[in-house]
């Protein structure tokens, strides 16, 4: 059983291209807009269409190794928040180490953790300096991967001015394998 | 006996678990007052962004045909004219993300130039919109500026969308292209290449015209639909800020904790406003008109975003690299593809005799940065999720402009906090 959705993805975006554009009424401007984002987007998802589990993975890694960083800052600035950071961490952990683990547990797990991690810069706001500025550093040099492989995933659309300083696709989702990374997780700020 | 202190992280951690999918696809009027108070700001913003929540509740609408909008537009013209008018070639035109056009003729008696036919242009919100602006303020600007700058003669608003399905304005058809003929244009305009002949031409005029809004004397114009801010005070950042927190918090489908660093960085060094300018609020290649052949700007378009604040905000906005592009040695940026960057600053100063404070700039290069990313991941996601408006796949597209934007914004925080 062959998996021909990159053939049907290339047929429908040659099919808009070749075909609807030339028959859509040319004082339609909107329309015909539409339908070249159409086939642009098309064409987006067929060049990434081997990259999206790896894109969900690297999400919740990137958001578990970041968690994982900020557990012992959790617990000074708010014993819920560090609660909720453990539990989500261990789900995560375990979602990492399972060979398979389906893309909807992987999106789920991002969101949650990145949720946590939204309450837990809100309240570093009201902390004392020290803490909020270990805190916000943390998060500004861990965000340098998701950013980084973002870019990476939208690049053929064209808005990179310098296109050649975007880290490459095959490799934009490695930065926060475990397999790959750096013993002793992200740096700190030091205090 | 002692006192245990509260968790300051309960509140957080419930606002980030209750303020979900289902609230934010159908608002609560008391999540809707709970935005409010959370985030004061302008009233006319205010009332925008309630309307926009409130409408969110009201099932979704097939989009408005051509034919639906001939009866409507002759109901509007019907009540605005005597009946000896025509209209003629009603169409669809493109143009931007956030707004429905429509060109058609209009055959009718001109009481500034008599019988005669003019080309116009429909302006409607969609059921929602990328940006929910004032249709009323975007027509008070464009009125004040007849005298002063290339704008389409204004013709009528209504601002409550009690004629066309949702507010909507009327003004005269502009001639002119946003982009050389030669070059395929970019979304919206953003990052086109006007090339070297083009550039000379048009560059100065960049600089006259902004320079011309910002110290435009509004005293005499009629700017109800604005809140002036107090200067020597921070009132107009903080307005701004809340204004692109609250669509944050209302639109977000995701949470992304550089902007809430960002929002946290841009709460603590809100700057004072030492001069109220008219901003134009989206000062931009892609958002004027201009003859090929002789290199003029024959109208500034797109007002929707204007408001009476700190210059700064418009000169972070217009030297964004995202609406530039490097000119031929690769290195220079070109703001707006028209003027180098080094050369933007000092001939603004001289045109407008207003000095740029640079401390205040980085400010608003933040601020801007951390607006477009709440506007595009935010509610260009909540609109195209409920499919809200006639550009979902554009609004959708638009995505992949916001990690550049949030490097930049990434990089200028880590500046700021060594």
């Amino acid at each position: 059983m062959a998996d021909n959705t990159s053939n049907a993805l290339r047929a429908a975006s040659r099919a808009l291209d070749e075909v609807i554009l030339d028959a859509i009424d040319p004082n339609h401007p909107l329309a015909q807009e539409q339908a070249r984002l159409v086939s642009k987007y098309l064409q987006l998802v067929l060049s990434r269409l081997d990259y999206g589990y790896d894109r969900n993975r690297f999400e919740m890694c990137h958001y578990l190794n970041l968690a994982t960083t900020l557990r012992e800052d959790a617990k000074r600035l708010s014993p819920a928040i560090a609660a909720a950071l453990d539990v989500s961490v261990n789900d995560a952990s375990r979602l990492q180490n399972l060979p398979g683990a389906r893309t909807p547990d992987l999106q789920a797990e991002s969101k949650k953790l990145a949720a946590i991690l939204t309450a837990l810069i809100r309240t570093a706001a009201g902390a004392e300096t020290v803490l909020r500025q270990r805190v916000e550093y943390t998060v500004l040099q861990a965000s340098k991967a998701l950013l980084d492989a973002q870019r990476a995933w939208f690049l053929p659309q064209g808005w990179e001015p310098k296109p050649e300083l975007v880290t490459s696709i095959t490799v934009a989702f490695e930065q926060e394998n475990p397999a790959h990374s750096e013993p002793g997780g992200l740096s700190q700020k030091p205090t | 006996m002692t006192t245990m202190t509260p968790d300051p992280g309960l509140v957080q951690l419930n606002d980030v678990f209750t303020i979900d999918h289902a609230l934010r696809d159908a608002p609560t009027e008391s999540f809707i007052e709970q935005m409010r108070e959370r985030f004061p700001t302008e009233r006319e913003f205010d009332s925008m962004l309630t309307r926009k929540l409130q409408h969110r509740n009201s099932p979704r609408r097939a989009a408005t045909t051509l034919k639906e909008f001939s009866v409507y537009l002759d109901a509007f013209l019907r009540a605005h004219l005597d009946n000896d008018f025509e209209v003629s070639r009603l169409r669809w035109m493109t143009g931007g993300g956030s707004k429905i056009q429509l060109a058609f003729s209009l055959n009718w008696n001109d009481p500034e130039h008599g019988r005669t036919t003019t080309q116009m242009v429909i302006r409607m919100e969609p059921q929602e919109s990328l940006n929910a602006t004032s249709r009323m303020r975007e027509f008070q600007l464009i009125r004040a500026f007849a005298k002063t700058l290339p704008v389409p003669r204004i013709f009528w608003v209504d601002p409550d969308g009690r004629w066309f399905p949702e507010p909507s304005l009327i003004y005269a058809f502009a001639n002119g292209v946003t982009k050389p003929s030669a070059i395929e244009g970019r979304v919206s305009g953003v990052g086109n290449d006007f090339g070297p002949r083009l550039r000379l031409l048009l560059g100065p005029q960049f600089i006259e015209h902004l320079a011309a809004i910002h110290s435009f004397d509004f005293s005499a114009s009629d700017l109800s639909a604005f809140d002036v801010p107090k200067t020597g005070s921070t009132e107009s950042a903080l307005w701004q800020l809340n204004r692109a927190r609250r669509i944050w918090e209302e639109d977000r489908g995701e949470d992304l904790p550089i902007l809430e660093i960002a929002s946290n960085w841009l709460e603590r060094n809100l700057p004072m406003l030492d001069r109220v300018s008219v901003l134009h609020g989206d000062y931009r290649a892609g958002n004027f008109l201009f003859d090929e052949a002789s290199g003029q700007v024959t109208a500034w378009l797109d007002w929707e975003r204007g408001y009476l604040g700190d210059r700064h905000r418009d000169l972070a906005w217009i030297t964004m690299p995202l609406f530039g592009h490097y000119a031929e040695d690769r290195t220079t940026l070109l703001v707006s593809g028209l003027v180098p960057l080094e050369d933007f600053y000092s001939k603004y100063e001289a045109a407008s005799g207003l000095k740029i404070d640079m401390k205040r700039l980085r400010y608003y290069r933040i601020l801007n940065s951390y607006q477009l990313i709440a506007s595009i991941l935010g509610t260009g996601y909540r609109v195209a999720r409920l499919g809200r408006s006639h550009q979902d796949i554009l609004l959708t597209w638009i995505e992949g402009i916001v990690y550049q934007i949030a490097e930049d914004l990434r990089l200028a925080l880590l500046e700021e906090a060594n």
